[in-house]
């Protein structure tokens, strides 16, 4: 749920906050969308990346696979002393 | 107070331009975005371009030389002067496309040292013989995070689109370059692109999509399409792509012009080639020509004649794309100093854009000392039912010396283009010729080529 909301927070700003550009040219519309669009598919993508290991899990769980275990974290590799 | 002499073309970005004075090219940058210019002098990007060749060369005048010119001026560049500008409705293929890629992996480079590049425009690009070199450093700023690729539809226009002409629909490109000034609408390729090609992915994406995204936008404009922004990542990847289908791109051509293989057809002997050459030799041996003009250029071989006897720079001109593309392998095969260009002589490149003084013409662009003119002028005569005594007057505009090759009516190439018509070329004959010339030009040597009724006339004008 935190994630989701990073999501839509940090895509809420890029939109609402988009910075003055130095550009004379008219872009047009159609390159700006399907850049719009490219933008889009970075972030699922870049979603896809966060969750892979959760997904691939549940696809684990459903076909009766083992599932592989969350990689340990460095501070739980280095105990505090 | 000195008048700076803007370029007539040099007004579509309002943060400078390029003046002349005295013969000197320098860039104007105006205070609003001199911070702006002094991170990217700083980036190191320019002069790491500069030292590739890629880029062209810059001073910055000191405050005292800029003042003199234009104390308003946050900093005055100072640039080399370029030997002939050209435009891409001259370029070959294999030239569009090295400029295409040029643009995309200087934009990718300075991306590495954050800064971006606002546009994408074929004027940018200048070829230094058989190289491309961008000229503008207005388009290099800062890389605002997230920024989208604002030259993207440009590029397509100007580079992407006339590559897939030819190599999709087997369309010279530079004709409809110059009709359009130097674009070629999405909408328009789109249309009359195979079917079959509009399945291609690349092709559905930066052509399909954004033809039909923006059909869509401009019904209802939205103010969010001004806010979109894209992750550099994602910037990155595009320009990437887009670098490896420029890169994959071949040409393809409908048609072969019956001169194109000339050299091929064995319409000079060994021995007419060799005194050919030599009288090209003895031309330039005499003349130390700083520019000379190798008019209907061919794959160059005369103008790799004129370049090692004393000639400094050679620019060749043919009318067919693919022999210039050849060419072009045979400039840098021979590493010349050698720029071919696609030019029709019956019409040559006319005055384009803003007031008609945005591009200019071919006649306002010369800087020949000197000319070739072999083999050309029965097309220009029979072909194009052009009068002997303009085209004469034509060649002495050019320049004041050079040699011109006489094809008489009895030469079987000459034989084939009157097959089909009638004999209407009165003036056609080799003693009138003479008499043409000797009116305005001294006639220097001519000499008789073995086994062919051509000749070759060195001229000198009058004046």
């Amino acid at each position: 749920m935190k994630h989701y909301r990073l999501i839509i927070i940090t895509t809420v700003i890029a939109l609402t906050f988009a910075v003055p550009a130095y550009a004379y040219l008219d872009p047009g519309s159609g390159s700006i969308i399907l850049q719009g669009i490219l933008a889009a598919i970075a972030g699922i993508l870049a979603t896809i990346k966060l969750y892979w290991r959760k997904l691939k899990n549940f696809c684990r769980r459903c076909l009766g696979k083992p599932v592989e275990e969350e990689p340990k974290k460095k501070d739980d590799d280095n105990p505090k002393a | 107070m000195i008048i700076l002499k803007r370029d007539p073309s040099s007004f579509h970005d309002p943060a400078g331009y390029v003046f002349f004075q005295e013969n000197r090219v320098f860039r104007y940058i105006n205070q609003s975005i001199k911070d702006e210019f002094n991170t990217v002098d700083q980036s190191g990007c320019l002069q790491k371009f500069i030292t590739e060749h890629k880029l062209v060369d810059y001073t910055i005048l000191s405050d005292s030389q800029k003042n003199q010119l234009s104390p308003e001026a946050a900093l005055i560049l100072e640039h080399p002067k370029l030997p002939f500008i050209s435009y891409a409705y001259e370029w070959s293929f294999n030239m569009l496309q090295s400029a295409a890629l040029l643009h995309l992996e200087l934009h990718l480079a300075s991306l590495e040292q954050n800064i971006t590049m606002i546009d994408s425009t074929s004027f940018n690009i200048q070829f230094l013989g058989n190289q491309p070199c961008f000229i503008d450093h207005l388009s290099f700023r800062p890389y605002i995070e997230n920024d989208i690729w604002w030259g993207y539809q440009s590029f397509c226009q100007q580079f992407l689109n006339p590559l897939l002409l030819q190599a999709y629909c087997k369309v010279d490109f530079q004709p409809w370059l110059k009709g359009g000034f130097a674009t070629i609408p999405l909408t328009d390729l789109y249309e009359i692109l195979p079917w079959h090609k509009k399945f291609n992915w690349r092709v559905f994406f930066h052509l399909g999509l954004q033809t039909k995204l923006q059909h869509k936008s401009s019904k209802k404009q939205s103010p969010a399409t001004k806010k979109i922004r894209l992750p550099k990542s994602a910037l990155i990847n595009l320009l990437k792509s887009m670098h490896t289908w420029v890169k994959s791109i071949t040409p393809h051509y409908q048609h072969i012009y019956e001169w194109q293989d000339y050299e091929n057809l064995h319409l000079y002997s060994e021995l007419a080639i060799s005194e050919k050459k030599a009288f090209v030799a003895e031309f330039c041996q005499a003349t130390n020509p700083i520019c000379l003009w190798d008019l209907g250029c061919n794959q160059g071989e005369f103008s790799k004649t004129a370049l090692e006897n004393t000639a400094k720079y050679v620019i060749g001109f043919d009318i067919d794309p693919a022999t210039i593309d050849k060419a072009l392998l045979f400039s840098k095969k021979y590493q010349l100093n050698f720029l071919p260009l696609v030019m029709n002589f019956a019409n040559p490149s006319p005055a384009l854009g803003w007031n008609n003084k945005e591009r200019k013409s071919l006649s306002e662009r010369n800087n020949a000392d000197s000319l070739l003119a072999l083999a050309l002028i029965h097309h220009l005569r029979i072909q194009n039912n052009v009068p002997l005594s303009e085209i004469i007057n034509y060649l002495f505009s050019i320049a004041s010396t050079g040699v011109i090759e006489f094809v008489p009516k009895t030469d079987p190439k000459v034989q084939l283009m009157l097959k089909f018509r009638q004999d209407i070329f009165m003036d056609y004959d080799y003693n009138n010729f003479i008499k043409l010339i000797q009116e305005k030009a001294a006639i220097i040597k001519t000499t008789s080529l073995t086994n062919t009724e051509r000749k070759l006339i060195w001229y000198k004008t009058y004046d």
